[in-house]
């Protein structure tokens, strides 16, 4: 059976042991309000090595491996959450893909500049907010992109007139 | 109470509010009621989406396979 989504818990876990990254992709916008749904946790996360480390704790306690087609058991290492690739991996609280860097070269250092704090269970999240979230959907242009492409904006549009 | 009296859900001066739907088609409503919840229950209404498909596909599954 497929590993449960239980976003809370992986967001739990990261946080416990003190991860920097943002939120990016179908969470953030959910947390932003956007009435979308999703089914992974995306985040890009500090590449600096004493994140890496505390990154790569979290995801040993998360039981983290690559989402590998052949069904092999292949663990995220240090040397490669310190570069800018994407990281698929399956945790025990469903999927999570850990990025280095997304759309062009935009990295958790940029990100974190246009990332909005939002408040969940006591904890301080980063998510990036919807008009860096817009513009990324935007530049990535893909169908799934197009598609809430729409609703961001509208969401934005409201939260601007209240 | 007399017979003739009509069922309440049967009311002719029941009309739905208008929604204000663009040509984009996107559900300006919906919008409003996710931007009236907190971060935590918007994240649980993601999760309440999850954990329904997770049900629907698996309990089709375990259907198909007794």
């Amino acid at each position: 059976m497929a590993a449960p989504v239980r976003f809370v818990d992986a967001l739990g876990v990261l946080g416990r042991h003190r991860v920097r990254f943002v939120v990016v992709g179908g969470v953030a916008a959910v947390l932003a309000g956007a009435p979308v749904s999703t089914f992974d946790l995306d985040i890009v996360h500090d590449r600096d090595p004493d994140n890496v480390d505390a990154l790569i704790a979290a995801l040993v306690e998360l039981d983290a491996r690559y989402r590998d087609p052949a069904g092999r058991i292949l663990r995220p290492e240090a040397s490669a959450l310190r570069g800018p690739g994407h990281h698929l991996l399956m945790t025990a609280a469903g999927p999570v893909d850990v990025l280095g860097s997304i759309v062009g070269d935009e990295t958790y250092a940029s990100l974190v500049l246009k990332a909005e704090s939002v408040e969940l269970d006591g904890a301080v999240l980063q998510i990036l907010g919807l008009p860096a979230l817009i513009e990324s959907k935007a530049r990535l242009g893909r169908d799934k992109d197009r598609a809430t492409l729409g609703i961001l904006q509208r969401t934005l549009a409201e939260r601007q007139r209240a | 109470m007399s017979s003739t009296a009509a069922p309440p859900s049967a009311s002719p001066s029941v009309t739905p509010p208008p929604h204000d739907d663009e040509d984009d088609g996107v559900d300006v409503s919906l919008i409003r009621w996710t931007l009236s919840l907190t971060p935590s229950e918007r994240l649980a209404v993601a999760q309440g989406f999850v954990d329904s498909v997770h049900a629907v596909v698996h309990g089709a599954r375990n259907g198909r396979t007794r």
